[in-house]
C-alpha cells in the first residue's frame, strides 16, 4: 500500500504540489493524469523517493521513506521507478541490460535468463537482444527500459509516461495486456502518470487528476463521469482535466477576429 | 662440451628472474652505443666517467616493477587458474620464477650498481639499489593492497620509516629488512589459497578471475558495471567501496606518517624549510571538494537557493549535513595551523597531526556515502550526459 500524506514539495518558490493525500491500495492500476507542469512527474517522484517533500511524507507498505538505511533498502526493493527518459548503457546488449538489472534486486539468474527472454520476446526485441543498445530505435529504447522495470518482479511499478516516447502500436497492446494481467495475476501495483488521456479507460481501475498542484479529481472513470454528469470520456476530459481549453479556444479566435477588423 | 656447461649453467639461473632476453640485452645495449659515444665525443673525460650510464637507474625502476608484476599470479589469471588446479603449495617455488626477492637479484642490481659507481662517480652509490628497492616495494604495496592483505599497510609505514630514518644508517638498515621480511610474510601468507583472491574487492571485479570466463576484461566489467539511470541512482546498489572506520584511520595514520617523514627527509638532507600555512592551504580545499563531489554528484540540495531564501529555510538539516564534515576539513586546514604554532608544535609535527585529523575527518565522518544516499533529504537527478544514439538498423 502506498500512502502520501500531506505532501508539499517545491522547487524553488511556487509550489508544485501542495498538501497532497493519496492512498492507493495494492493490486491496482492507477494513472496519475493531468495538463502539463501540474505536478503529474513530481507526485510521482516523491512516490518513488526521488524527491523529499519539503512537508509530508510517503509511506510503502508502513514504511517511511528514506527514514532509514534498511527501510529504504526494503521500500526499493518493493517499489521500482522508471522515468519517461532513462540513460541507458548504449554499450550493453538489450538482454545483458536487463539482466545486470535484475541482478540488482537479487533475483536467481535461472529466472532471469528466461524472463529476459520472454520480455524480449513480448515486446520483439528478440532479433535485437544480442544488438548494442545504441543501435536501437528511441522506441525500441522505451521498449527496454520498461523491460529493465518488469525483471525487477517488484510488487509496485512506479512508472512515468510509460505509454509515451515512441512506443509503437505492438508496443502499447503489450504494456496495457501486460500491466492488466500483473494486477489481476499477481496482484502487483501499477501507478502510472500519462499526458495522454484518451488511454486511461483502458489502462487504469482508477484516475488521479492532478491540476495546479492538487488533486481535483480522484476515483475510477465510472466516478468521474458521473461526477462531471456525463457520459463520454471527452466531456469528462474537457471538464475535470481541461476545463480551460475552450474558453482559451473561445478567447484565442476572438482576438484574433478583433485584430482582423 | 664440457667447458660450455657452467656458462649454460649459469644462464639458465639468471634467467629465473631476468626478464626476456630483448629487455635485459636492450639497457646494455643502449649503455654500449652511450659509452661509445661518449668516447668519441668527449676523450679526455671518457677515461673517467660516463654520465649515460644512469640508464641502469632506470632500469633499475623497470626491474623492480617487473619483478613483481610479471611474477605475481595475481595479474595472470591463466597462470594463477592453472596453479590452482595442481598440487602446487607455497611451500614450493613458483614454477615461472620467484615473486620475493632472491639470490640473482642481488647480483642483477648490485653489477649495474657497480657500473653506475664506476662510471658516473658524482652519483651517490646507493641511487641504483635505492630505485630497485623502492619499485619492487611499491609493486608489493600495491599487489599485498589489492590482495587486502595487512602487510600492504605495514610496508607503506616501514617504507616512510627507511624515509624518515636515512641519516641513521643502522636504523635504515633495520627498516630496509623488516620490508624485506615484512614481504616475504605478506607473499607467502596470500599464496595459501589463492582461491580467496575472489573475495576481495579486486577480485569482485574480475581481476583476479577463475571462473572461466578469461573473455571479460577488467575494463569490460568496470563498463558493465555501469547502468545509468535510474537504475545506479535509485535500485538496490550500494557504495561498492565503504570506509570503515579503522579503514580511515589506518589510511590517515600512514598519509600522516609520510607527510611526517618527507617533510623531515627534506628538512634535514635537502635543506629545504617548509611552512605550515602555504602547505595544508591548497590540499585542504581539495579534500573538501572531493568529499563534496562525491556526495553531492547525483544528489541535488532539494530546493534552489532563491527558494532557500524566499522561503526562510535558509538551512535544511536533513541535506545540509552533508557540508559538515568539509566545512571541518577546511577549518582544520586553514585554522588548525594557528593552534599549533601558538602550543609551538614544530611544523614537520604539526603538519603530520593536522593532515591525519583532516584525512580522519574526511574518511569517515558522518553520514556514510550509503547512509546519506538512501536517508538523505536530497533530489536525486541524473548526472550523466545522454550518449548520441547510433542510427544502424540491425535488421
Amino acid at each position: 500500500m502506498i500512502r502520501v500524506v500531506n505532501v508539499t514539495q517545491h522547487y524553488s518558490i511556487k509550489p508544485v504540489l501542495k498538501n497532497i493525500n493519496l492512498t492507493i491500495g495494492e493490486s491496482t492500476r492507477v494513472a496519475v493524469i493531468g495538463p502539463n507542469g501540474m505536478g503529474k512527474t513530481t507526485l510521482l517522484s516523491v512516490i518513488a523517493g526521488v524527491l523529499q517533500p519539503q512537508k509530508g511524507y510517503v509511506e510503502i507498505d508502513g514504511m517511511k521513506r528514506r527514514e532509514s538505511l534498511d527501510t529504504e533498502l526494503e521500500i526499493r526493493r518493493r517499489a521500482v521507478f522508471l522515468p519517461d527518459q532513462c540513460w541507458l548503457p548504449k554499450n550493453h546488449t538489450g538482454r545483458e541490460y536487463l539482466i545486470r538489472v535484475g541482478k540488482l534486486y537479487d533475483i536467481d539468474s535461472q529466472r532471469l535468463i528466461d524472463h529476459a527472454d520472454r520480455l524480449l520476446k513480448l515486446f520483439n526485441l528478440n532479433d535485437l537482444a544480442e544488438a548494442p543498445i545504441r543501435t536501437y530505435s528511441a522506441g525500441q529504447q522505451k521498449k527496454i527500459s520498461l523491460c529493465s522495470a518488469l525483471i525487477t518482479d517488484a510488487p509496485i511499478l512506479l512508472l512515468d509516461e510509460p505509454f509515451s516516447g515512441g512506443l509503437d502500436p505492438a508496443g502499447i497492446l503489450a504494456m496495457k495486456y501486460l500491466l492488466q494481467r500483473l494486477v489481476i495475476n499477481q496482484r502487483r501495483t501499477v501507478v502510472m502518470t500519462t499526458p495522454v488521456p484518451e488511454l486511461v479507460q483502458e489502462i487504469a481501475d482508477r484516475l488521479v487528476v492532478v491540476r495546479d498542484g492538487t488533486i481535483v479529481a480522484d476515483g475510477s472513470l465510472h466516478d468521474l463521469k458521473r461526477e462531471a454528469g456525463t457520459g463520454s470520456l471527452e466531456d469528462v476530459l474537457e471538464r475535470v482535466i481541461f476545463p480551460d481549453t475552450l474558453e482559451n479556444i473561445e478567447a484565442y479566435f476572438e482576438a484574433e477576429s478583433k485584430e482582423s477588423r | 662440451m664440457r667447458r660450455i656447461r657452467p656458462i649454460r649453467a649459469a644462464r639458465d639461473w639468471f634467467r629465473v628472474t631476468l626478464p626476456h632476453p630483448g629487455w635485459s640485452i636492450t639497457p646494455v645495449l643502449l649503455y654500449a652505443v652511450i659509452e661509445t659515444i661518449n668516447l668519441f665525443a668527449n676523450p679526455r673525460r671518457a677515461q673517467f666517467e660516463c654520465p649515460g650510464a644512469g640508464i641502469f637507474a632506470v632500469y633499475a625502476v623497470i626491474y623492480g616493477f617487473y619483478r613483481v608484476f610479471y611474477f605475481h599470479p595475481l595479474y595472470r589469471p591463466d597462470y594463477r587458474r592453472w596453479l590452482m588446479s595442481v598440487p602446487w603449495s607455497v611451500a614450493h617455488q613458483l614454477p615461472l620464477g620467484p615473486v620475493h626477492l632472491v639470490l640473482q637479484d642481488f647480483l642483477v642490481v648490485g653489477t649495474m650498481t657497480g657500473i653506475v659507481m664506476l662510471r658516473v662517480p658524482q652519483i651517490s652509490p646507493i641511487v641504483v639499489p635505492v630505485c630497485f628497492f623502492f619499485s619492487y616495494t611499491i609493486g608489493s604495496i600495491v599487489s599485498l593492497g589489492m590482495l587486502e592483505h595487512w602487510t600492504s599497510a605495514a610496508l607503506i609505514f616501514a617504507l616512510g620509516a627507511l624515509v624518515r630514518f636515512t641519516e641513521q644508517p643502522w636504523m635504515a638498515a633495520a627498516w630496509l629488512g623488516a620490508i624485506f621480511f615484512t614481504t616475504l610474510i605478506g607473499y607467502r601468507q596470500t599464496m595459501i589459497d589463492p582461491a580467496t583472491w575472489d573475495d576481495t574487492w579486486w577480485g569482485k571485479q574480475g581481476l583476479s578471475d577463475n571462473t572461466g570466463r578469461p573473455d571479460q576484461t577488467f575494463q569490460e566489467r568496470t563498463r558493465n558495471s555501469v547502468l545509468g539511470w535510474p537504475w545506479d541512482f535509485t535500485s538496490l546498489k550500494r557504495n561498492e567501496t565503504p570506509v570503515p572506520f579503522l579503514a580511515g584511520l589506518i589510511v590517515s595514520v600512514l598519509i600522516a606518517w609520510w607527510v611526517h617523514a618527507l617533510m623531515f627527509h627534506l628538512q634535514r638532507n635537502v635543506g629545504v624549510n617548509l611552512q605550515l600555512y602555504y602547505i595544508m592551504l591548497m590540499p585542504t580545499g581539495i579534500i573538501a571538494i572531493v568529499r563534496v563531489g562525491i556526495y553531492c554528484w547525483g544528489q541535488l540540495p532539494p530546493i534552489s537557493i532563491i527558494g532557500r531564501l524566499a522561503t526562510f529555510r535558509w538551512f535544511i538539516p536533513g541535506y545540509d549535513k552533508v557540508f559538515i564534515a568539509p566545512v571541518c576539513v577546511l577549518i582544520l586546514g586553514w585554522y588548525g595551523q594557528y593552534l599549533l604554532s601558538h602550543w609551538g608544535l614544530e611544523p614537520q609535527y604539526g603538519i603530520p597531526l593536522l593532515t591525519f585529523m583532516i584525512f580522519l575527518t574526511a574518511l569517515t565522518m558522518p553520514p556514510s556515502l550509503d547512509e546519506w544516499r538512501f536517508t538523505g533529504n536530497h533530489r536525486i537527478a541524473n548526472m550523466v550526459p545522454a550518449q548520441p544514439t547510433e542510427f544502424v538498423r540491425t535488421r
